[in-house]
């Protein structure tokens, strides 16, 4: 009985039947690497197409849309240019008081007996000179410019300098201030 | 032993061929893969960066190209008219001054002078300055008349066309006649400069800027109604060299 495990095979034949075992798994690994690589390869190359000819399409697609843009240019110019103005004239609006308006509120509540004997309008400020003959239209014309509507309109109201001549007349300035 | 050695050497040696195939295989998928290869998946991952962005693009031109055909050519038009008749592109000095004599005469009152300094009339060509902003075209103005009509007066510049703000005024009496001196301003500005451009996104007119045009609306423009005429009844003087 020949007893298990024992090497039939010369020692220079072994090794050399490793090395054609080693060289064929090395064979195969090479030939699987070159396949992925080719297979990479070809799918990098289909990718390229593919790419070239989306951007080429999107580019067609885009020249279309710059030029339907470019058939709008003058509707366009025209609604930057409104909106340059709405900008502009807001700005205006904001910073201008309407002083002649502000003015003509005051005179919407003040009694008719009231004069305005001056009035001086700065950038900021409306003052008014008023005179009138009896004490009852005074307190009258301060409730007047004392309702919410006129307040909306100044920041300040002031009444100064009040005085009663010898005719009896009530003079008295009213600073506003916007 | 060094005998046995140097077979196993030969042995190695003599299989060489048998590895020189795969070798060779590896080899050249590496060179095929650094040459070819990897610069080819740079190029293609740009291509596919550029291909984003261009999509993006067209989005956003789509996106333009249906606001625009939403606009109202007709009504945007108008709207045009209107605000450039609000702030015209330069100073319009005479029509100004047409407009204030016009509405002297209207509320019948008396213009004493005019005083306008324009500076620099600037034109489109040449080189300007603050284009973003809006110049001013300051008037003082002296009137005489009844206090009513010279407010009147001034109300209604104030809601006229190009846009007139009183800036102040101060009201006296000279000789038992009511006389206004009154510090005017009306306003022009250069057209933008970026009409048109194909990338820019469509401007939005807000809710609050479509009220601007309702009170625009109320306003009146009376240029070309008015024209200035020195001998018109309220400008009418004595002349100082007759006696």
């Amino acid at each position: 009985m020949p007893k298990s495990g024992i090497n039939l095979i010369p020692g220079e034949e072994k090794a050399s039947f490793e090395v054609i075992i080693l060289a064929k798994k090395f064979k195969t690994y090479a030939l699987f690497f070159l396949i992925v690589f080719l297979i990479v390869t070809f799918s990098c190359f289909v990718a390229f197409l593919r790419m070239n000819s989306r951007l080429k399409s999107l580019s067609q697609k885009i020249s279309q849309a710059e030029a339907k843009i470019n058939s709008y240019k003058p509707l366009e110019s025209d609604l930057v240019l409104v909106k340059d103005r709405l900008v502009k004239i807001k700005k205006i609006f904001s910073t201008q008081k309407r002083k002649i308006e502000a003015f003509k509120k005051i005179k919407e509540v003040s009694p008719p007996e009231i004069v305005f004997r001056s009035i001086e309008s700065s950038s900021r400020e409306l003052k008014i000179s008023v005179t009138s003959s009896n004490l009852r239209m005074v307190k009258s014309f301060i409730e007047g410019i004392s309702t919410p509507e006129i307040e909306k309109i100044f920041k300040k109201i002031e009444i100064s300098a009040v005085s009663r001549d010898g005719e009896g007349n009530y003079s008295f300035n009213l600073e506003c201030i916007f | 032993m060094h005998f046995l050695k140097m077979k196993k050497a030969r042995i190695i040696i003599d299989n060489w061929r048998l590895f020189s195939l795969p070798l060779g295989i590896f080899f050249l998928v590496l060179v095929l893969a650094f040459l070819v290869l990897i610069p080819r998946i740079k190029i293609i991952l740009q291509l596919k960066v550029k291909a984003k962005a261009t999509e993006e693009r067209l989005v956003r031109l789509t996106a333009k190209i249906s606001d625009l055909e939403g606009l109202d050519a007709v009504g945007l038009a108008e709207k045009r008219d209107l605000v450039l008749k609000a702030i015209p592109r330069s100073k319009e000095v005479m029509n100004v001054v047409n407009l204030i004599s016009g509405l002297a005469d209207k509320t019948q009152i008396k213009v004493e002078s005019i005083q306008v300094s324009p500076g620099e009339i600037s034109t489109e060509s040449g080189e300007m300055k603050k284009l973003e902003e809006v110049e001013t075209l300051p008037f003082h103005v002296v009137v005489e008349g009844e206090n009513e009509k010279i407010f009147e007066f001034l109300e209604l510049l104030e809601k006229s066309l190009p846009l007139i703000f009183v800036n102040s005024f101060k009201f006296g009496k000279t000789a038992g006649v009511s006389r206004a001196e009154i510090a005017l301003e009306s306003y022009s500005s250069f057209l933008p400069k970026t009409l048109g451009k194909i990338d820019s996104p469509l401007v939005k007119i807000d809710d609050e800027e479509e009220k601007i045009f309702k009170i625009l609306g109320d306003f009146e423009s009376y240029s070309a109604n008015f024209v200035f005429s020195p001998s018109s009844p309220s400008e009418e003087r004595e002349n100082p060299f007759s006696f």
